[in-house]
């Protein structure tokens, strides 16, 4: 059994926010927020593998928002603020995966307001709110972050110098190989 | 037409310039001379190719004798020739050579020998390298004086030996000689770095941009078995939190550079200037002065009750950013013996607190201590995989392994006398990585490097990121292999 942590900090106009929590398509808990901060442990048997984690927004009406002289001055809305598996944290690139689809039924769609926003946690409109993830957590996590680092590195290696990186997290070339298979060559040597 | 020139020689770290060089010329400037940096190691590493480099970064340590290739070793000697002459365009009256360590002694002698036919200028050398007898067994200061290659030796601080040179003195305490060497009480009157003749942005740097080097202590508060600081520095001093500060201030409003490296044995020596410090910095930035700095330096994770999340927080806020800290082995027992008083639950409440604050670590692992046992050994696999769920954060940004030398006057080095130890020949020369305990006799040298390449392809293998030290690291590891092999060392 593992621990999905969930961090919420909302805002009310009228109501609170009102949640609907799945993994996988699983219902797993459904809460109307009654404070400013809110944290949720959902104890889950995650199987091996990928999940997603989907938090959908219901139950908004549009007196939700207040908007005067065309400007919104209070809303009903919710930012999530960390996600944690057994006490291992979601980093900040790896909830910038993201993305949010609006359900504006019984609401005017503003216009120009994307099909899907990415990058954010904060939710004011209904609608779910998405994050792949993958068990085991740190295994997962430090995979997609081989992945990150290398596109990233990819930006971040201007320092190099005939043919020299001084990269944040060196990686071994042939040479080094050649390296390691001598030493292990005479480690194993009875001479 | 210069008075003074400053020279530093490889083998330096060329992530960021040099800060001694910079303090002298600031020092000689104040008292109405010209002065003028020369950044050596960066000039050799700019006109070099990748494998002539790596190449001279094995010839430079003392106690590989490494040989270059004819046509590597021709290159070599042109490229210091034009060094020279540069050197001598500018007319000065005083050379002055920065001998950084033990492994700078290789190009000083290279360097030396062109220079001292071609000049009348006094030459005068420094820095911690001279203090060296790994190089024809005597004090290096002396040799180079015995061999006509230079006219004064300074050793100590060169704010007060040098000074007394600049002064006109041709003897007292550390000219010359190794006797009756005083320690700045007051290190607060240390002059600020002159940067102004380094190009910083040439330097390596890292991705977070060019950074400077700042010092706030001499000397250390820990007496680690395997460290020869404490035999160096009698006496732990400090700045003042507030000064270092405004240093930092100082700097940026300067160059623009609000990222900074400490050159100190350890940083949070003293957990009150450390403090005091980062309030200073704090407000700094609430005052719109300063952007938050990126400060990083050597660091000694402390017993759990000496600091609370408080301090970390205010640490983070002041641009805390990259610590490096000593692991040494994730046994307990084997740390308490290498006198480091901190266990596992110390660093795992380290970690938590820098994973909230967004503090990062590199950790250094020593392999094959000659108290090392197998458990010990496989303690630091485990530790590896505690701390793994830390990478996830990026609280762990590097790890480095290296093995364990007995440099010569450490509690180590004593301890080995009285137990036992046996020796290479090579004692005298290098690292001390040549030693046998018949108490352990599986400790061979193939043992500690054996461990230290598990440790690395462990930690690789969990996904923790690792400098280009480890490929430097591993190269110096097999160099050491093949000389214990060829020459037949009986404990290889």
């Amino acid at each position: 059994m593992h621990d999905l942590i969930l961090k919420f900090k909302c805002e009310k106009v009228i109501d609170w926010p009102k949640v609907k929590i799945f993994v996988d398509k699983e219902l797993l808990r459904t809460i109307h927020f009654t404070q400013e901060s809110t944290i949720v442990i959902i104890p889950f048997d995650f199987s091996s593998g990928l999940h997603r984690l989907e938090i959908e927004h219901f139950g908004k009406s549009p007196r939700g928002t207040l908007v005067e002289d065309g400007k919104v001055v209070g809303d009903t809305r919710f930012t999530i603020e960390s996600i944690s598996i057994d006490q291992v944290e979601f980093p900040r690139w790896l909830m910038w995966h993201c993305q949010f689809v609006a359900n504006w039924s019984g609401f005017a769609k503003p216009k120009d307001f994307p099909d899907v926003i990415h990058k954010s946690s904060t939710v004011g409109p209904n609608g779910s709110w998405i994050l792949d993830f993958g068990t085991p957590f740190i295994e997962w996590a430090l995979d997609s972050k081989k992945i990150y680092n290398d596109d990233f590195q990819q930006v971040i290696s201007t320092e190099e110098h005939h043919g020299m990186t001084f990269d944040i997290n060196y990686k071994l070339n042939s040479d080094d190989r050649t390296v390691i298979n001598k030493i292990k060559q005479m480690i194993n040597k009875n001479d | 037409m210069i008075d003074v020139v400053i020279i530093s020689l490889p083998r330096l770290d060329l992530t960021r310039p040099l800060s001694a060089p910079a303090m002298l010329k600031n020092m000689i400037q104040a008292r109405g001379q010209t002065a003028k940096v020369f950044d050596y190691a960066m000039e050799v590493y700019k006109n070099s190719s990748r494998k002539d480099w790596d190449q001279y970064e094995l010839y430079w340590q003392i106690d590989l004798k490494h040989q270059l290739a004819d046509d590597v070793w021709q290159r070599l000697n042109r490229c210091f020739d034009d060094l020279v002459s540069g050197v001598l365009s500018e007319q000065p009256s005083m050379i002055c050579l920065s001998v950084f360590s033990h492994n700078s002694i290789m190009a000083t002698n290279l360097f030396l020998k062109k220079l001292r036919p071609q000049t009348k200028a006094k030459i005068v050398i420094g820095g911690a390298g001279i203090n060296s007898n790994k190089y024809e067994d005597q004090y290096y200061g002396k040799v180079l004086l015995d061999m006509g290659l230079i006219d004064f030796y300074c050793a100590g601080e060169a704010e007060t030996t040098f000074n007394l040179l600049l002064d006109g003195a041709t003897e007292g305490a550390g000219i010359n000689n190794y006797e009756n060497l005083k320690q700045m009480t007051n290190i607060d009157e240390m002059p600020v770095p002159d940067y102004s003749d380094y190009n910083i942005s040439e330097y390596h740097h890292l991705a977070h941009g060019p950074s400077l080097w700042i010092n706030g202590s001499r000397g250390c508060v820990r007496n680690c078995d395997f460290c020869d600081v404490p035999s160096t520095w009698k006496k732990f001093t400090f700045r003042a939190g507030e000064c270092l500060a405004d240093e930092m201030l100082e700097h940026y409003e300067k160059s623009g550079v609000s990222n900074f490296q400490f050159t100190d044995n350890l940083m949070n020596g003293s957990i009150s200037a450390f403090n005091n410090m980062a309030d200073r910095i704090v407000k700094y930035i609430d005052e719109g002065r300063m952007p938050r700095p990126s400060i990083g330096g050597f660091f000694i994770i402390r017993p759990k009750n000496q600091v609370t999340p408080k301090h970390y927080k205010q640490w983070g806020r002041a641009g805390i950013h990259q610590l490096i800290t000593g692991l040494e082995t994730g046994s307990d027992s084997l740390r308490h013996r290498m006198g480091k008083r901190i266990g596992n639950t110390d660093i795992l409440y380290h970690l938590e607190q820098c994973k909230e604050n967004g503090i990062k670590n590199m950790f250094l692992f020593i392999t094959g201590h000659p108290t090392e046992t197998l458990h010990d050994h496989q303690q630091t696999l485990w530790l590896l995989k505690e701390m793994r769920r830390y990478l996830v954060s990026d609280s762990i940004a590097q790890i480095l392994a290296l093995t364990v030398s007995v440099p010569n006057n450490t509690p180590l080095w004593h301890w080995c006398k009285r137990n036992g130890i046996k020796f290479g020949k090579t004692v005298a020369e290098g690292d001390n990585r040549w030693w046998y305990n018949p108490a352990l006799p599986d400790l061979t040298l193939r043992e500690r490097v054996r461990r230290q390449l598990e440790v690395y392809e462990t930690a690789m293998d969990m996904g923790y990121p690792v400098t280009s030290d480890v490929s430097s690291g591993l190269r110096y590891s097999l160099a050491l292999l093949e000389e214990a092999r060829d020459s037949a060392w009986e404990y290889y």
